[in-house]
């Protein structure tokens, strides 16, 4: 390695290497030592309490729910889908386009059993979601974006929600004063797979 | 097709080849017994090897291909290694045999259910063979991994090297052989060894380099006109390439090994040649013999560069002479999302114009507001006018005016955008599709090898012609064509041309022509095999086919001439009297003529006695593209391939008449029954009925349907993509597409649908296309019989109709769970042990389904344990019954206990 002090010699000569010299290699102040080792000695000890979740918050008629953001793929808009001949599960919209891809749409507030409220304008919005090769898109009435918090946070799902939901969330946080049940992706695409297809 | 064919399950093709394939063991038995006359027998194996390898390609048995190969590749060891003698006591080889012994000896009816169900046991037989050509190499290799530690990369791109160079020596020597010595190919030559040798060097691998050098020796000396190539000593060179082709398909990390393995062959290889050069007095060279050549020839091509034109033209006549094209190994994944993605990139230009419309809607307006402005300023009052209100005003309309030129200005630089996006989005599009396609010259590569081979081993003269080289075809049809193509060069070799004295007799050169032709035409792919050979005479063949029994006499001797042709692609057909390795098996054709049904095209034969024989191969350009007809059926798009409809029609209802509830048109002379698309696609009915109805004729083996559709939306060219895998086949629908504006389009599978249409037409549901019928039925109770066995199938069958009940039959857990998705019933009795789907997850399914949950469900089975019995209990049946222990009556109860009589209590109200 090159000395740092030889560059500077090159550089200013003589004089200013003198200088340099006496400025790096001046002895610590009294305590840097015994501070740095203590410091270094004993690594920082992480908040282990914290787990960072992060979910996108969309809205299902009047509930707000959020998807682990890992399997959101994108918000797109909304776009016509085509039935498909001879799959009659409600809760299957059929086809759409999506990035000029056919992915199958499901009618999630059917799936997961949320009444719809007469007269409610949705912004046509839709979540693609994927996981292991399994891909998925369905229309939300309103998406928030992203939300970061604290797995710990995470309440017991509270007995008010409709009993059908359940079996989906991990949980439910609050944001902005509201109760967001957070889904289980897995479970979510499991049952998805198993009655809709 | 029709419930019988089905259920017989006997292939006739695999028949055929299994009937061939145990005499091909006995004599691969034969001949592994036969030690110590190694070397003749062992060659003759090896191609009888190849022979059941290429039958196994061809009737599409990966399983055994696979273990074909591995044999191949034990016995190309062995016969290398002069080890034949061991054959015999290869366990591994030993125990594939039994195996394929055992698979010969089937019956009929359980050929291929068995050929599925050892699937494994092949597998494994396969992995056995290959991890015995492992061990020898590491019994003799005395110093293990480190001395020949080479980098990876390095060896990969050594190994695409001799891939590409082997194939232009392969083509470069057939050339010769076949025209007379050519300076420029000999160039290339010299310098495909040359390559080879430079990229062995880098890896120091001595004994490639040595082979390059003395090929490349041979090549100039060929070349300086101090030998003369011959076909003995074609012969010895294509065994090099052979051997290197060999050496470029191992994988990377075991081509250290393979060399090692292989060093005896190398210095035989290289002391042959040499041997060639001696005889002819040429010095071995020790430098670089081509490069001070190839220098020499540049200077002398530049001299003479008028004689340029005639030379590219020569070039081109050698395939992938300088591998001109650079190409790439992109997965076909890639492709399809670069497809999809260009194709929404274009649809997403084309919501660029409607916009602009609505811009320039607005600037209307504006306009108008100026002239509001103007009309304003007209009607007021100019006496009483305060300053400040004409200042305002004149600035107003100042502005307004700027505004709108502004306004202008940029939306004709929005035109120009748009212009320039969407012919970009079109290009890119346009470039994407093309890059699906690969040149023909791409998949017949090996065919003039092949055919050189072949007419060699049959003592002919056959020369094979390729025109059309740079024909783009669309690579899956590439892909798929190779084994057709194959086996009518092979077909034209062994049976159309004759031996040279013959030839001469009949006043023909005695050599051979066969012409391999590809060529676009009126938006088809035209790939055709000719021949100068006999042909075949018609009456040949006639007298074949009475003679085995395809016709009898009476309808034989009244076939017209296409009728007679028709005949040659019967399975089993042949007219040759003696089978032979190459052909004659009559498997063949009617293989190639199924592989070209497949990719959507036909196959016609033109035959000139006595002059040759010509087989035509007209295919779509491309799997991917498609032209068809769209419509809307319950509000929706829909599209019918082009090429399997018969014609849409305009009929008029008044036109339509009724006869015993069901609606049919004249067409012509014939009846046409009506049938609605929405009902046999089972989606909603059309909101308005029409006084015109649109409908699609289709045709399906002599019998017409008419398909009452919503509307025609026309003719267009679709790029279809594939629907969700995890849908399975869906009824009716073959994939998926996009229109123009981006929503998506189903494309529909006409042979189901007829098929829909029969199931229909026959079970007298069919309602009226007037009206949704409000007729209340009485239905009967409705049961669905799962089982694998069709005798189990049809007993339970005919006992359930025979008492009152409506069945339906599935033939595994899938195809019931289809059944259940799509239909009602009332009762599932079901199989334990079935393929795709056993009894017990189909139970396990029933029962977590919201919908189907409360169907009863019984299983029969020949499982008698009390803990199966239990198991199927608390997978959710409701009973339990083994058929040891079945006798109609038993059965009958229980389906009584658990649905009751067979009278629906309720009668249904169907809408």
């Amino acid at each position: 390695m090159v000395n740092p002090s030889d560059e500077l010699i090159k550089k200013h000569g003589q004089k200013g290497a003198a200088s340099a010299n006496k400025l790096l290699e001046r002895p610590p102040e009294e305590g840097y030592i015994e501070e740095w080792t203590e410091l270094l000695q004993n690594p920082k000890i992480k908040d282990k309490t914290f787990t960072e979740e992060s979910g996108v918050i969309f809205r299902l008629a009047q509930e707000w729910l959020a998807l682990p953001t890992l399997v959101l793929v994108e918000v797109t808009n909304q776009r016509p889908f085509h039935k498909i001949p001879h799959l009659n599960y409600p809760a299957f919209l059929g086809t759409v386009n999506f990035r000029g891809q056919l992915w199958m749409g499901v009618d999630m507030h059917r799936f997961l059993d949320i009444e719809i409220e007469p007269g409610a304008k949705p912004n046509g919005r839709m979540l693609a979601m994927e996981q292991g090769n399994k891909r998925w898109i369905f229309p939300v009435d309103e998406v928030y974006g992203v939300h970061h918090f604290d797995r710990q946070s995470l309440n017991n799902v509270p007995i008010t929600v409709t009993k059908s939901l359940v079996n989906y969330f991990q949980g439910v946080f609050s944001w902005n004063g509201k109760n967001v049940a957070y889904l289980d992706a897995y479970l979510l695409f499991r049952s998805l797979e198993r009655s809709v297809l | 097709m029709s419930k019988d064919s089905l259920e017989k399950k006997i292939d006739p093709v695999l028949e055929l080849f299994r009937t061939d394939l145990k005499d091909k063991i006995r004599r691969l038995n034969v001949g592994i017994e036969a030690k110590g006359q190694e070397n003749l027998l062992g060659e003759d194996l090896l191609s009888l090897l190849r022979e059941i390898k290429a039958e196994t390609r061809l009737i599409r048995q990966e399983t055994l291909f696979q273990l074909f190969d591995q044999i191949e590749i034990l016995f190309k060891e062995m016969l290398i290694n002069h080890q034949t003698h061991q054959l015999s006591e290869n366990s591994s080889l030993r125990h594939a045999l039994n195996l394929l012994q055992e698979f010969c000896e089937l019956d009929a009816q359980t050929a291929t259910p068995w050929l599925h169900s050892h699937r494994l046991q092949f597998e494994e037989a396969t992995n056995r063979l290959k991890q015995d050509e492992v061990k020898p190499a590491n019994e003799h290799s005395t110093n293990p991994p480190e001395e020949l530690e080479l980098d990876h990369g390095m060896m990969e791109i050594f190994l695409t090297e001799v891939q590409v160079q082997t194939a232009v020596l392969n083509s470069g020597l057939i050339y010769l052989e076949e025209h007379s010595e050519s300076e420029e190919v000999l160039n290339t030559l010299m310098r495909a060894a040359h390559s080879i040798k430079g990229a062995a060097r880098i890896l120091s691998l001595k004994g490639i380099v040595q082979l390059a050098h003395v090929m490349e020796d041979y090549f100039v000396a060929a070349k300086q006109k101090k030998i003369s190539l011959e076909a003995h000593s074609v012969d010895i060179l294509l065994e090099a390439v052979d051997f290197l082709e060999d050496l470029s398909k191992v994988s990377a990390a075991k081509l250290v090994q393979k060399i090692k393995q292989s060093d005896q062959t190398i210095t035989l290889l290289v002391k042959k040649i040499v041997d060639l050069l001696k005889a002819e007095n040429v010095k071995i060279s020790d430098g670089d013999p081509a490069s001070q050549l190839i220098l020499e020839e540049n200077g002398l091509l530049s001299a003479k560069s008028i004689g340029v034109e005639d030379l590219n033209k020569k070039l081109e006549d050698v395939t992938n002479l300088s591998a001109a094209e650079r190409v790439l190994r992109v997965t076909a994944e890639n492709l399809n999302r670069l497809m999809e993605l260009a194709g929404e990139a274009l649809v997403e230009s084309h919501w660029l114009q409607p916009f602009s419309i609505e811009l320039l809607n607005l600037n209307k307006e504006q306009r108008k507001l100026g002239e509001y402005l103007e009309q304003l300023r007209d009607s007021l009052d100019k006496e009483h006018l305060s300053e400040k209100v004409i200042y305002y005003l004149d600035e107003v309309q100042e502005k307004g005016k700027e505004y709108l030129d502004h306004f202008s200005e940029r939306y004709s630089e929005l035109e120009m955008f748009i212009r320039r996006h969407s012919n970009l989005s079109d290009r890119l599009y346009r470039e994407v599709i093309a890059s699906r396609m690969r040149p023909f010259a791409d998949g017949v590569e090996a065919f003039p090898r092949m055919v050189r081979d072949l007419a060699h081993q049959l003592h002919k003269k056959v020369r094979l012609q390729i025109i059309g080289r740079k024909t783009l075809v669309d690579r899956e049809i590439l892909e798929k064509l190779e084994a057709p193509l194959g086996h009518l060069l092979r077909n034209s070799v062994d049976h159309g041309i004759g031996l040279p004295e013959i030839r001469t007799k009949l006043g023909k050169p005695p050599e051979g022509l066969i012409k391999l032709e590809a060529e676009h035409r009126g938006g088809m792919l035209i790939i055709s095999v000719s021949d100068d050979g006999r042909g075949i005479e018609l009456e040949t063949i006639r007298a074949v086919a009475i003679k085995k029994k395809f016709v009898s006499r009476e309808i034989g001797e009244k076939l017209s001439e296409k009728e007679i042709i028709d005949i040659l692609f019967l399975p089993g057909f042949t007219t040759s009297e003696k089978v032979t390795e190459i052909s004659g098996r009559g498997i063949g054709l009617n293989i190639v003529q199924n592989i070209i049904l497949e990719l959507g095209g036909k196959l016609q034969v033109n035959i000139n006695p006595g002059k040759g024989m010509v087989f035509q191969l007209h295919l779509p350009l491309t799997l991917s593209v498609m032209r068809a007809l769209i419509v809307k059926i319950s509000g929706e798009a829909y599209a019918f391939p082009l090429a399997r409809i018969e014609s849409a029609l305009l009929v008029p209802k008044a036109d339509i008449q009724f006869l015993e509830n069901q609606e049919y048109f004249k067409f012509g002379r014939e009846n046409i029954g009506l049938v609605s698309a929405f009902q046999i696609l089972n989606v909603a009915p059309p909101e308005s009925s029409k006084e015109i109805y649109p409908v699609i004729l289709l045709n399906i083996q002599g019998s017409h349907y008419g398909l009452v559709v919503d509307s025609f939306l026309g003719e267009r060219e679709i790029v279809v993509q594939e629907l969700d895998k995890r849908l399975g086949k869906i009824p009716d629908l073959s994939a998926g597409a996009l229109m123009e504006d981006g929503t998506p389009l189903l494309v529909l599978d006409v042979e189901d649908l007829v098929h829909s249409i029969d199931a229909l037409l026959s079970k007298g549901h069919l309602e009226s296309i007037h009206q949704r019928t409000q007729a209340i039925k009485e239905l009967k109770k409705r049961i669905l019989v799962i089982d694998d066995s069709i005798t189990v199938r049809e007993i339970e069958r005919r006992l359930l109709q025979n008492n009152g009940y409506e069945v339906d039959v599935a033939i595994n857990g899938i195809d019931g769970w289809n059944a259940l998705k799509t239909n009602r019933y009332d009762l599932v009795i079901t199989d334990f042990d079935m393929p795709k789907m056993n009894g017990l997850e189909l139970v396990r399914q029933i029962k977590n389904d919201l919908e189907l949950k409360s169907i009863p469900v019984m299983i029969v089975s020949y499982k008698e344990k009390e803990e199966d019995r239990l198991i199927g209990m608390a997978a959710g049946a409701n009973y339990y019954l083994s058929k040891s222990r079945f006798h109609e009556e038993l059965l009958l109860n229980a389906v009584k206990d658990l649905i009751g009589k067979p009278e629906s209590i309720n009668p249904i109200i169907k809408d």
